[in-house]
């Protein structure tokens, strides 16, 4: 009696569960590590599914997978993703991204958080990438970061640079910085990291060689950059961001699309996909073209660095 | 779990064995604590990757890959065994020299075999559904490496080895040339490490310098896994072992990947993960002191 008791129960509870599940549709999320990038990008993908009345719990479910930092674990979490009925997936960082990719060829996939797709070959076209996968790309504006460095510091010989020349988001963005001082006639200074602890020395290092320091959006240099900005009041060399939370967090200034703007996009795509019923292939890689300007006011006082006023007028004032 | 997440960690599983074979080579048979795991993972897969990227047959590219992961061992061995470095600190300065050499061989953090002719997408291009092919080609290439590493072990030099690495002392005075054998023994692990980098990044689609990372945990956790749920009494019962080890370890981690349904969060994996493996060791042990007891 007590053994047939338990089981209509669990049966009970199993048709429950099915039913209101059965009509859910499944979002999966995944990354490769925490990060305070991943965190924005995830608050703007669910703020903007959220506008569209997607939500956790209301006729939609996300399931969330973090592989903690391991390769294998990442692959794993794909394999895993590819049998279940997912009705999309969400994978942010360039490894991750492949893993899924690789894995996953019927359900739509978007990424956000990558900066080069093409060269990761997520997709074969920005424009049109066939296929189940598209997303929300990362373009720091550099061009305007270093009009804003030039405007800061009128006399700018040399720049520093420091990332981790393991990051594949990392390299095509020092490319494109490398482009750009060249083509000003400044001088760079690369140092690499290829771990945490390694940033502190690496920033020291500039100290007597550069006026500023550009830090790209690397992932190894932004999770720790509490430690650049002590550097940065040590040395007094100032830092400047190509995304506006590394203000938020320290950079003396700085220009970007926030990677919560991003985060946006991506929910954008997600939306369509989910609710308007378009093909991820039919669906353009988006770009972000809204920048914000902003300063961190604590940070220049201490640096006692002057700012021109006409970059001020509509930048954003943070760290009052 | 999906039967589709079942075959999925089953073939990363069988794929880690050759890690797991790798790390027991070195840390129990030769006694060695070679750190080198790191960094010739990701050798492999470099080596591999931009050699198929590079135009080369990718069966070529993957035992390339193996190659130059049995010359990293080498390197350790050399340097612990001539120069006299300390274990760790020689498989230290050549993983961590390794992320550079990674770097210039691949000419970019990231390469991208996404589409490309590989191994893989050679199965995938018979017809064969890769979700069932896949498992069923790493068990074919984890039973090769065991058989053969098994029979090595039973041969003349094999035998060698284990004696140096159970009583170094000993097997010199008997004539053994340990330090030889420890760079012979030290290049065929890191050659296994490499083949697994080689045939990883081809099944997962990209090679990545930071994909080394964490390596060594996990060849170690499967050996000492495999150790508990196989008593290694026989040399082919520990080789066995440790296949199964990386196996049970990757159904541990898939476990702990549906921990949402009981209100667990992405940021929870590892601590689930150290939780079971920590559980599945103790049990045995457990059972064994309550068998005892209700005999008494």
């Amino acid at each position: 009696m007590n053994t047939l008791c338990r089981a209509a129960l669990a049966a009970a509870a199993l048709a429950a569960s099915a039913s209101c599940w059965a009509a859910d549709k499944l979002i999966g999320i995944t990354y490769y590590i925490e990060h305070p990038v991943v965190v924005e990008l995830l608050r703007g993908f669910k703020d903007s599914l959220k506008a569209e009345g997607i939500e956790d719990g209301k006729g939609y479910r996300f399931e969330t997978q973090s592989a903690q930092g391991s390769p294998v674990t990442a692959a794993q979490i794909a394999k895993k993703f590819a049998g279940e009925p997912f009705d999309l997936v969400l994978t942010l960082s360039t490894p991750s991204s492949q893993a899924m990719v690789s894995a996953v060829k019927d359900k739509p996939i978007v990424f956000a958080g990558v900066t080069d797709p093409l060269g990761a070959k997520l997709v074969g076209n920005l424009e049109k990438p066939g296929g189940n996968v598209t997303g929300s790309k990362d373009a720091p504006p550099f061009d305007k970061v270093f009009e804003l460095i030039r405007a800061t510091i009128p006399n700018l010989k040399a720049v520093g640079i420091l990332y981790n020349a393991g990051e594949a988001n990392s390299k095509s963005q020092v490319d494109q910085i490398r482009l750009l001082a060249k083509a000003a006639g400044i001088e760079v200074f690369e140092v690499t990291v290829a771990k945490p602890s390694d940033v502190q020395a690496a920033a020291q290092s500039f100290a007597g060689k550069v006026q500023a320091i550009f830090c790209p959006n690397d992932g190894t240099v932004i999770s720790n950059f509490e430690v650049l900005n002590r550097v940065q009041l040590e040395t007094r060399i100032p830092v400047f961001a190509a995304d506006v939370s590394t203000v938020n967090r320290g950079a003396v200034a700085g220009i970007g699309a926030s990677f919560y703007q991003g985060g946006l996009n991506a929910g954008r795509i997600a939306a369509d996909i989910l609710k308007r019923g378009r093909k991820a292939g039919d669906i353009a890689v988006v770009v972000p073209d809204k920048f914000d300007t902003a300063i961190n006011v604590k940070t220049q006082q201490a640096l006692g660095l002057a700012i021109p006023e006409s970059i001020r007028q509509g930048a954003k004032l943070l760290g009052q | 779990m999906s039967m589709t997440a079942l075959l999925g960690a089953l073939e990363l599983g069988l794929l880690t064995g050759l890690l797991a074979l790798a790390v027991f080579l070195s840390f129990r048979v030769l006694n060695f604590p070679d750190l080198t795991v790191d960094g010739s993972f990701p050798l492999g897969a470099a080596v591999c990757a931009a050699l198929i990227v590079a135009g080369a047959n990718p069966y070529v590219a993957t035992f390339a890959g193996a190659g130059a992961g049995a010359l990293a061992g080498a390197l350790t061995a050399y340097l612990n065994v001539r120069l006299k470095i300390l274990h760790l600190l020689a498989g230290i300065l050549v993983m961590v020299g390794l992320y550079s050499i990674n770097l210039r061989v691949m000419g970019a953090p990231n390469v991208p075999l996404i589409g490309t002719h590989t191994v893989i997408s050679d199965i995938e291009s018979a017809g064969l559904q890769p979700k069932y092919a896949l498992p069923l080609l790493f068990l074919g290439i984890a039973a090769v490496a065991a058989a053969l590493l098994t029979w090595f072990l039973s041969t003349e030099i094999g035998l060698a080895m284990r004696a140096t690495g159970e009583n170094p002392r000993m097997s010199s005075a008997n004539g053994i040339n340990t330090g030889r054998l420890t760079i012979v023994g030290l290049a065929i692990s890191n050659a296994l490490v490499g083949l697994c980098g080689a045939l990883f990044a081809q099944s997962q689609g990209s090679s990545d310098a930071a994909m080394g990372s964490g390596m060594i945990v996990i060849g170690l956790a499967s050996v000492i896994i495999g150790e508990n749920i196989v008593p290694p009494r026989l040399m082919v019962l520990a080789v066995v072992g440790a296949i199964a080890g990386s196996v049970l370890y990757r159904l541990v981690i898939g476990f702990a990947l549906s921990g949402n349904v009981i209100g667990l969060q992405a940021q929870d994996l590892n601590i689930i993960t150290a939780v079971m493996v920590g559980v599945a060791l103790v049990l045995p042990r457990l059972r064994a002191t309550l068998k005892r007891r209700s005999a008494a």
